[in-house]
């Protein structure tokens, strides 16, 4: 008999496809035949749409395909518009902010770094679209805006490392690249320069948040799983009515450490860990260089850092005579 | 078939997976406090060959009779040694850069000289190779700080090629003032910084000459100040050279810097100081010597944009962390280490012992030169800060008069913070106190260092003040003086 306790969902529901509640008055339709997904099915639900885009989606979309343009095109500059060249060194390519001498100056001319303040304009416009089209469609299916408010969480981290310390340090310079090797080599030397990111506590409050979320995802998956044979994915209806696979659940864990999340709480936790990861990095990133310059040193006065014995070693720089 | 494809597909992303890595026995030491990741990894199927060594041509001929300026006309740099010893180096020259093998025009003496007239300064070749000879004169006698008794010939970098192999030269304006090929130096592939997206041609940043940038971004104050406005870009060049260096030599990060702070000198190797020395170095052969050059060689020996080709670390190393696994060539080739120069004209030296200085007079000295001072150390290291060089520079030249006497330099620190800790850092800042005197010349013997740590309060208020009174380094003259002069902080 086929069951939910596999990597892969093994049951496909199919039949005439779900079209959705009805909407308020005034909202647009959702759009789209829907059809059926095997391969989507192994995954999810088979079922693909139908979509609801209205104005919002639309405007998101056309906004995030301006600024992924611009990235591109510039990237495709960058390599003398030649399209095999752009693929080989794809992972290299980059767009990158002016360079410091133009401050946060608005009005950076297109090649000197105009472009990267265009394409974070359009890309940030784009996500604060989808962030109140994630708020308005909660709102119409009568939902919580839990999913909207995780979303804002991780939309301040983005404007944190790509706006609001830039503006805070005066200096468009300070922004991230776009880039995939660029930006995980700028994440490198923004920890070098302010002395070892790792000594920045909420950096550290992130970091143990993020793998937080991960092993929370892990405990509720598995254990989700593991009574999927006495309805454990029906796990909602189980807040409120206890049934055998929420009972087992919850004295698995019981047994095993003494204590359990409740069908309900487990999601509670997720959620803050998840929020905090974003939040907490934000103020991380956002104190670093604007408060703190040199988080070795901070963490130096604060104690926390640990004191080995010193090798001895004294810069040349202080010596007289040095250099020769 | 299904199966089929689905194996291809395993063992290709396998394979693909496995590329980043390197696969093999390594052989790890450990030189750091456990714990801390200060480990060398050497890859031992990827450890640099030595290249083999030219064997001395002849037996090197001693110093005696005519002088080679005597000899020859127009010897402007080996004029000071004998005719025998000169022709012997000569003909080492040939076998390190032009040696037998190459196509005639471009070995042997004629490479250089002019067959009817060896005297002649007619080819660019000669007068760019007396002015590397000069150039190697003055690293093996004004940089001993980086290369030691060791020392360097033209076959460090040479290696049987007229250019080094291992050289760099500026990279040329990109982008035209459009995006079209505008990669601002960075962002493709650029063996130079290991395949990172970091800018490459960061040379011309820090090893051009005296002028060029300190590679430093961090602040060694806590707070953000107006006098250290330094950009993250400034640090990805920064982290580019570094790549640079590390690879030059064979050696991760490690090798110089506690990853914990890159910054910190007492968390860091003596390599760091060694490297230190040999980025001067680099500096100022690149300054005085290589660029200088421009205006007599032909386009076809400079770089794309029309500058000499010029040194780096890997120009010496060539992938090894002591070049040629430290083997010396000096005792075969006295000429490239010329007497008579001063090793260091402005490093400051202690003076002989002064037969009538007493215990009470150095005392008094000692008390009169740290009045209202205060030897300054970055904060929780032993590192002594530069403001601090003049003080010091001070001491070191009453501590010379007195270097009859036994002198105590003690480190004492506030009762603030854990005391095992305090002990351990006055312990640490006396040390380098006392290293800073005996590098100097001060009669090592002569020099105690102890640490206190918290025990000997000055002031036992707590106030910041008295916390202030208490961070000191004492120097107290005599086995059995007492009271001694303070040091502050």
């Amino acid at each position: 008999m086929a069951s939910y306790q596999n990597i892969f969902t093994q049951v496909q529901l199919r039949g005439t496809p779900e079209m959705g509640v009805d909407l308020p008055a005034g909202s647009s339709k959702r759009v789209g035949k829907p059809g059926y997904s095997y391969w989507m099915g192994k995954l999810g639900n088979a079922q693909i749409g139908p979509i609801y885009l209205g104005t919002l989606g639309t405007l998101s979309l056309v906004f995030g395909l301006i600024a992924f343009e611009i990235i591109g095109l510039n990237m495709l500059a960058s390599v003398n518009w030649d399209p095999i060249q752009f693929v080989r060194q794809l992972f290299w390519l980059a767009l990158e902010p002016p360079a410091p001498k133009w401050g946060f100056s608005p009005f950076v001319p297109l090649a000197e770094g105009g472009w990267f303040i265009l394409a974070g304009a359009f890309f940030t416009l784009s996500v604060v679209l989808w962030w109140v089209r994630t708020y308005r469609r909660a709102r119409a299916l009568n939902m919580g805006t839990h999913v909207a408010w995780a979303f804002a969480s991780a939309i301040w981290l983005m404007l944190v490392l790509g706006f609001i310390r830039p503006m805070l340090m005066g200096s468009w310079a300070e922004a991230v690249p776009y880039g995939i090797f660029p930006h995980l080599d700028w994440t490198a030397a923004f920890s070098i320069r302010y002395g070892n990111l790792f000594y920045n506590p909420f950096h550290a409050l992130s970091i143990a948040f993020l793998y937080g979320s991960t092993l929370l995802f892990a405990m509720h998956g598995a254990t989700i799983l593991a009574v999927g044979r006495y309805g454990g994915e029906r796990e909602i209806e189980q807040i409120t009515d206890r049934g055998t696979a929420s009972e087992r659940a919850a004295l698995f864990w019981r047994w095993t450490m003494g204590f359990n999340a409740s069908m309900e709480s487990i999601h509670r936790w997720a959620w803050w860990f998840a929020v905090l990861t974003t939040l907490t990095g934000g103020i991380g990133i956002l104190l670093t260089g604007t408060v703190v310059d040199n988080w070795y040193l901070f963490a130096q006065e604060h104690g926390y850092a640990p004191i080995y014995a010193p090798t001895g070693v004294i810069d040349p720089a202080t010596l007289p005579g040095a250099g020769q | 078939m299904t199966q089929t494809r689905l194996s291809i597909l395993i063992a290709a992303s396998v394979s693909l997976t496995l590329a980043g890595c390197e696969i093999g026995p390594k052989a790890t030491t450990q030189n750091g406090f456990r714990g801390t990741g200060m480990n060398q990894i050497v890859n031992n199927s990827k450890v640099t060959r030595q290249q083999a060594i030219p064997a001395n041509v002849y037996e090197t001929p001693d110093d005696s009779g005519p002088r080679a300026s005597e000899t020859y006309q127009n010897v402007q740099v080996l004029g000071g040694i004998s005719t025998e010893r000169f022709n012997h180096f000569m003909a080492n020259m040939n076998n390190w850069v032009v040696p037998a093998g190459l196509p005639e025009s471009e070995q042997g003496c004629n490479y250089c000289h002019n067959p009817a007239n060896m005297a002649s300064d007619e080819k660019y070749q000669k007068v760019a190779a007396r002015k590397m000879i000069q150039m190697t004169q003055n690293i093996n006698v004004q940089y001993t700080s980086h290369v030691k008794q060791t020392g360097v010939t033209c076959w460090t970098c040479h290696r049987g090629n007229a250019i080094p192999l291992n050289r760099w030269s500026i990279d040329g304006p990109e982008g035209n003032g459009t995006i079209t090929g505008q990669r601002w130096g960075q962002n493709k592939p650029d063996a130079r910084v290991g395949f990172a997206s970091l800018p490459g041609g960061t040379a011309s940043k820090y090893f051009l000459g005296s002028s060029s940038m300190a590679a430093r971004v961090n602040n060694t104050g806590i707070h953000p100040s107006p006098d250290h406005v330094v950009s993250v870009k400034e640090a990805e060049n920064v982290y580019g050279i570094m790549i640079r260096m590390s690879t030059a030599l064979g050696v991760n990060c490690t090798y110089c810097h506690n990853t914990g702070s890159f910054q910190s000198w007492n968390m860091s190797q003596p390599t760091r100081a060694l490297a230190w020395y040999g980025i001067k170095m680099v500096q100022n052969s690149n300054e005085n010597y290589v660029t200088p050059l421009g205006a007599v060689l032909p386009a076809s020996q400079k770089g794309p944009h029309g500058d000499p080709y010029k040194i780096n670390c890997a120009t010496c190393h060539n992938g090894i962390n002591k070049p040629m696994y430290g083997v010396s060539m000096r005792a075969e080739n006295p000429a490239l280490w010329p007497a008579g120069l001063v090793t260091s004209s402005a490093a400051i030296m202690a003076p002989k012992a002064d037969p009538n200085a007493t215990a009470a007079s150095c005392d008094a000295d000692f008390s009169k030169a740290l009045a209202g001072k205060t030897v300054e150390f970055d904060t929780g290291a032993a590192t002594i800060r530069s403001t601090s060089a003049a003080l010091l520079d001070g001491l070191v030249q009453i501590a010379g008069r007195c270097s009859r006497f036994k002198m105590s330099v003690e480190g004492h620190t506030d009762a603030t913070g854990n005391a095992a800790a305090n002990l351990k850092l006055s312990q640490a800042r006396a040390g380098a106190v006392d290293k800073y005197l005996s590098e100097r010349g001060v009669a090592a013997a002569q020099l105690v260092a102890t640490g206190y740590g918290q025990t000997r309060p000055l002031d036992t208020s707590g106030t910041p003040v008295g916390n202030q009174r208490n961070r000191r380094i004492e120097i107290n003259v005599g086995a059995a003086a007492s009271g001694g002069t303070s040091a502050g902080q």
